[in-house]
């Protein structure tokens, strides 16, 4: 369900600048993730906290990254279905570079049309979580009704 | 147990007396200890799942695969040595050490110290495609020169006079046994451009310089059972036989035992090694019940044994209990591992609900880690194997018998989302036992059920926003003839409505069948929408039945019925959205398919199904069945050799049997029974069968009547706080069990009938 098309693109969105804290002997800041859900049908994939199981094909999970030290990392989405059990987990490796000034965003997609979501009423609240490295950074609810 | 004591007073005389005894020692003694192997290629371990290559930055689309491996450290012609181990002799262990050991054959040449990374590699590559660039055939890795953890697991130090290159590698493999991909290693230079290139042995070297990992493991226990009684359940278990070197004196002197209600043990919840738990203490989610430490193989757990205060205490009549039994050694290592980060350890578990009559006990034969969420009906060889997918990147084949795995996991590109199909030998064309699958990475696979080899991989759509959701359906060369076995499968795209695309694959090679693919609004092939379902093969007429969507709509088809030998489109039906796959009659003179019931207007939502009949001649409507529970989950069932038929189908809130005689000029479907089941998952029935079986998300499989739909039995898999949804059940009718995997990430097995 998870789509093939995991991507990790890096967008102009000059708000959202890492690696901010160059100011000599200060400790650079954590890394942190934010998640935007959208309707990956709908029009330009408006975002949402709740979605209708049975009107959505595919549910588009955004993660912006701030801080991410440079390197190599690996990111883990994990989907949470309501009571907690992992229903889903990716990992997506990729390079965060020294002089990038652009925020990494990756998006992962939970495909809901025609799967055990929507034909055994696997609805509620998800969560979705995200590590990077191993280590848990950000966690998410998303509402799916039907 | 003093293996010293009970011989003494033999009476020396009679030699025989002595064997005998000496051998049932040996058999019922705790003489294994916490074991070392060393796996690399030799006589007796060919390494089958083993590989390795040379990624070469020079050289950035050559798949180099030879006597040696490199790693260097040079402006844009560097190198990493990519390697994976197989494995398989330690299917069922918990891992306490790995060291990992590379065999210099040429050193560097120049002076200086050189430290040497090893990297958890965390993309899916295959040997004989992998490139600097890319890691499946066509597929880039995400950083040229492979895709790997942020950081080194180990490293190490080469110099110029360096023999060998050790790299303690444990947290990576452990993590292997508790869930996470086994993608390998990749050696490489944590300095760039310092000009050191060291020469190793491969695999495919000589056995002595091959790469080599030296694991140190607790195996777990076998033979795991439990028997339910009045107030009382009664574990057995087996002391397996030694498959490494033991270490030191250690010996395993028994078990300990965790206990929990209603849900199974946290996967997470385990003994730290080197220490010995109290009885009734609590260990995570669990109570220890049970700790022994003189080679026990039974306990009995009822009000003489537990008098631990709740929540452990005697066994409740009506209440199912979840028992992990951890094998121990004489330094209390444990049969699980310490070190977990994320996800689940690996150990046998059991369940059983006591009751004061035999016939309202209830018991699993067996319950297998999955390590994620799992809904389709597991594939098998009846009376063998068990084949189980997996939304974390693995396949899992489970002996039927035991539960116990073939083999490690399958690490494969993508989630697992659909039944991956088991064919024996005697069936395949490939003559090998061997299951197909499709996952969310767009590869196609073929796997060897016996050893875990891969014999083929293949991307046929490209990799991209595309998946595969649908299983595989195998055609077999032995009932339609031809060249080989075929396999067929639909893709996913959803970004397009109108141009998915229809495949067929030789099975023996995975390489395109003449006519394959098939894609939507190209040529006359009329717009296909994406298919979420397995098609289905009809050997009576030698054609293939797929369903797909229809842009919400009925103005493009969504059932489609291909000639499997040619690829002509025979007929296409405009039937409105179809997620569920189409099912056959046993004498092939219907087929029976559910639309998920769409509503249309400006957003198109899923409503009440519609069942059809359909001519497999010309594909027109015979009948037709407005049913009003939802759409039909995942296929109905047909159970009848010969018309009137009983097709069996599954709501959102029940199990409906209809009746249709297809036999008559204009037959209908007549309503049989419904029974109300929470969320209920496919049935499954079978020819001779008196009941008709059905998961649930209440954490249960129903056992329902045929005649009349009445819930005569209900067999427990997970009621308890991480309450599991029970997917699409199988049977096995050699073995006489049902199988379903869940949303607890766990497979069970029961006896059926209840």
């Amino acid at each position: 369900m998870l789509l093939a098309c995991v991507l990790l693109a890096t967008t102009n969105f000059s708000a959202c600048q890492q690696m901010s804290s160059a100011d000599g002997g200060a400790q650079p800041a954590a890394p942190t993730a934010a998640f935007t859900f959208c309707d990956h049908q709908s029009s330009e994939c408006e975002p949402g906290t709740t979605f209708s199981v049975a009107a959505t094909r595919d549910l588009e999970a955004e993660v912006s990254w701030k801080n991410v030290p440079p390197g190599n990392h690996v990111q883990t989405l994990e989907f949470l279905a309501p009571g907690g059990n992992l229903y889903q987990q990716a990992q997506t490796p990729f390079q965060a570079s020294a002089s990038s000034t652009t925020p990494l965003v990756s998006i992962q997609t939970l495909a809901v049309a025609g799967t055990w979501i929507q034909q055994r009423n696997i609805m509620g609240e998800w969560t979705a979580r995200v590590s990077l490295d191993g280590q848990v950074i950000a966690s998410q609810t998303v509402e799916l009704t039907p | 147990m003093d293996r010293q004591g009970p011989v003494t007073g033999i009476q020396r005389t009679d030699w025989r007396r002595w064997v005998a005894l000496a051998l049932a020692l040996l058999m019922a003694a705790p003489v294994i200890a916490r074991e070392t192997i060393v796996l690399q290629k030799s006589a007796t371990d060919s390494q089958a799942r083993g590989a390795d290559a040379t990624l070469l930055q020079g050289s950035p689309t050559t798949n180099d695969v030879g006597n040696t491996l490199t790693v260097a450290s040079a402006t844009g012609a560097s190198q990493h040595a990519i390697l994976e181990f197989d494995l398989s002799r330690i299917a069922n262990v918990g891992i306490k050490q790995a060291l990992l050991t590379l065999h210099v054959i040429t050193a560097p040449t120049i002076g200086g110290n050189f430290t040497y990374g090893a990297y958890d590699v965390t993309n899916f590559w295959q040997a004989n495609a992998v490139t600097w660039d890319t890691r499946v055939a066509t597929t880039a890795w995400t950083a040229p020169g492979g895709d790997i953890a942020g950081a080194a697991t180990a490293t190490a130090t080469v110099t110029r006079t360096s023999t060998s290159v050790q790299f303690d590698v444990t947290t990576d493999v452990e993590n292997w046994y508790n869930g996470s991909t086994n993608y390998g290693t990749i050696i490489e230079d944590q300095a760039a451009n310092d000009g050191a290139s060291t020469i190793f042995g491969s695999k495919a070297a000589s056995n002595a310089t091959s790469p080599e990992l030296d694991v140190t493991f607790v195996q777990n226990v076998t033979g795991l059972s439990a028997t339910p009684g009045n107030a009382s359940v009664t574990l057995g278990w087996t002391i397996p036989a030694l498959i490494g070197t033991p270490v030191g004196a250690e010996k395993y002197t028994g078990v300990l035992i965790l206990r929990r209600t209603g849900s199974p043990v946290d996967k997470t919840s385990v003994p730290p090694d080197t220490t010995s738990p109290a009885l009734c203490s609590t260990v995570g989610t669990g109570t220890v019940v049970f700790s022994d430490t003189t080679g026990k193989t039974t306990f009995t757990d009822n009000a003489i044994t537990d008098t631990c205060a709740a929540p452990g205490g005697a066994p409740a009549n009506g209440t199912t209990y979840f028992y992990k039994v951890f094998l121990r050694d004489s330094s209390n290592y444990y049969s699980a591992q310490d070190q977990v980060t994320n996800g689940s350890t690996y150990t046998e578990e059991i369940s059983a609900t006591p009751a004061a009559t035999a016939a309202a006990r209830q018991n699993t034969q067996w319950i297998a880690a999955t390590f994620a969420t799992d809904l389709a009906s597991p594939a098998l060889i009846p009376g063998t194997v068990v084949g189980v997918g997996s939304q974390i990147n693995l396949l899992f084949l489970i002996n039927a018998a035991t539960g116990l795995r073939q083999f490690v996991p399958v690490s494969v590109g993508g989630p697992i989302a659909s039944r991956s199909p088991v064919i024996d030998a005697a069936s395949s064309s490939t003559g090998q036992d061997i299951v197909y699958l499709t996952d969310q990475d767009g590869l196609v696979y073929a796997v060897n059920a016996d050893t875990g080899v891969f014999d083929w991989i293949v991307n046929p759509i490209g990799i991209g926003a595309l998946a595969l959701q649908g299983g595989p359906a195998v055609q077999l060369k032995t009932i339609a003839g031809g060249a080989n076995d075929l396999v067929f499968f639909g893709t996913r795209n959803a970004a397009t409505t109108t141009g998915n695309q229809i495949f067929a694959l030789n099975g023996n090679t995975g390489a395109n069948a003449s006519w394959s693919p098939i894609t939507g609004a190209k040529g006359t092939v009329p717009k296909l929408d994406i298919i979420s379902s397995t098609p289905l093969v009809d050997y009576v007429h030698n054609v293939v039945w797929i369903t797909s969507r229809s842009a919400c709509g009925s103005s493009q088809p969504s059932l489609w019925k291909i000639n499997s030998s040619t690829g002509a489109i025979l007929a296409t039906e405009d039937l409105g959205d179809i997620d569920a796959s189409p099912t056959l009659s046993f004498s092939g003179d219907a087929v029976f398919v559910a639309n998920n019931g769409d509503s249309g207007g400006t957003t198109c939502k899923a409503g009440n199904s519609t069942i059809y009949a359909i001519n497999p001649i010309t594909g027109a409507t015979l009948a037709s069945f407005a049913t009003t529970d939802g759409s039909v989950v995942s296929y109905p069932i047909v159970l009848g050799t010969s018309p009137p038929y009983t097709v069996i189908y599954s709501g959102a809130s029940a199990v409906h049997a209809l009746s249709i005689n297809t036999s008559i000029a204009t037959p209908i479907f007549a309503q049989v029974w419904n029974t109300t089941i929470a969320n209920p998952s496919a049935p499954i029935s079978s020819i001779g069968q008196a009941f008709v079986y059905v998961g649930s998300s209440d954490g249960t499989i129903h056992e329902l009547a045929l005649s009349n739909g009445a819930d005569m039995k209900d067999e427990v898999a997970n009621t308890g706080p991480t309450l599991g949804t029970v997917g699409d059940p199988s049977i096995d009718e050699v073995l006489s069990r049902i199988y379903v995997t869940t949303t607890d990430q766990r497979a069970y097995a029961f006896t059926i009938p209840f």
